[in-house]
């Protein structure tokens, strides 16, 4: 961390290669399309590089580089460009066959082309809901679920921890209630 | 959505680790007793065990080099960025705290309002002194000499003389 506070490209590459996948998979969740996705994420990354000699070693690196993340989605949201819109459903099924990790040939229920039909709507509803809460309540839900505490979250968004609380009170709230028929199967 | 129960709102904060050790005994005895907040705690682990299931996108082939060209475009961090932040981790690594701070750099700007005898312009009065120190020299050896408090003793004398 030092180094990367120095400004060595080195060291800024390997926080790099350790976050990328994480910060592209939460602006993705966030905003629903690739390719804004990995340009959010770059932009974060670069203002991470841009901001490495205010970074104080007190705060944990990830909830700094979240903290930027979050920051950067909020910004794209209010851009007049922003289009919400989400990719289609073939395009989460060519995703998911390319990708060798979860896809698993010796499973071949999971392969039949009804169940992956099944899977791929199930998915794409989970996102839609998601996409589909208040921004903040969105933001603290998606932290929550990477892992961070009521007082990493509440950094992250400038908001009192009870603040925090209820945003991912009533958003668990709403998805239990639009996704409850994966539910209570 | 039904909220009869009042320890519903604690419910997700129970999943997240968030209550403290007595709320958390407090929620969890409640849970063995009431039907309701059982579902809906099995359904908010429900939810989490949902979101785990979303595959996590692969990123394009392209992106590392995408973002390359972005930062060779970018300037290194100047030098008085680091220098402020050798600066501050300094300071805030003693464990000076901002309040704290900020009182010290208001003592510090009275101190040097009040001690600094460059940090007001002279007066007009005090020009015009330091522009005729010869005359008021002079004059303050005439006024040594008493001349004006024995005034009225040198005008008789000169009516006399």
């Amino acid at each position: 961390m030092a180094a990367f506070k120095e400004g060595d490209r080195a060291a800024f590459r390997m926080l790099f290669d350790a976050y990328k996948k994480k910060i592209v998979n939460f602006c993705y969740r966030f905003c629903g399309v690739r390719e804004t996705a990995e340009d959010m994420a770059q932009e974060v990354f670069l203002r991470v590089y841009r901001a490495a000699a205010t970074y104080t070693p007190d705060a944990k690196f990830s909830t700094w580089i979240f903290r930027i993340a979050v920051n950067v989605c909020l910004n794209e949201l209010r851009r007049p460009a922003y289009r919400y819109k989400t990719e289609p459903v073939d395009g989460w099924m060519k995703e998911s066959v390319s990708d060798k990790k979860g896809y698993e040939p010796a499973a071949p229920r999971e392969t039949s082309p009804d169940m992956m039909i099944e899977k791929h709507e199930q998915e794409r509803i989970i996102r839609e809901s998601i996409r589909k809460l208040p921004e903040r309540q969105r933001v603290a839900f998606l932290l929550v679920n990477e892992g961070a505490s009521y007082e990493e979250i509440s950094q992250q968004i400038g908001l009192s921890e009870s603040g925090v609380k209820s945003l991912i009170h009533r958003a668990r709230e709403t998805l239990r209630e639009t996704l409850k028929e994966f539910l209570r199967e | 959505m039904r909220r009869s129960c009042k320890e519903h709102p604690y419910l997700s904060q129970l999943l997240d680790g968030e209550l403290s050790e007595t709320k958390a005994m407090e929620v969890r005895s409640h849970l063995e007793t009431c039907e309701r907040c059982q579902q809906v705690f099995a359904e908010l682990t429900q939810l989490g065990s949902l979101l785990k299931t979303l595959p996590e996108i692969d990123l394009s082939p392209d992106f590392d080099k995408a973002f390359d060209k972005r930062l060779r475009n970018e300037p290194a961090a100047p030098n008085y960025q680091r220098l402020f932040g050798r600066l501050r981790d300094y300071f805030f690594g003693l464990g000076f705290k901002p309040r704290m701070a900020a009182a010290v750099i208001v003592i510090l700007i009275i101190a040097a309002a009040v001690l600094n005898p460059l940090s007001s312009e002279p007066t007009l009065e005090e020009r015009f002194m330091a522009e005729n120190l010869d005359f008021f020299d002079t004059l303050d050896m005439i006024d040594q000499l008493d001349l004006f408090t024995n005034w009225d003793a040198i005008t008789k004398m000169d009516e006399n003389t």
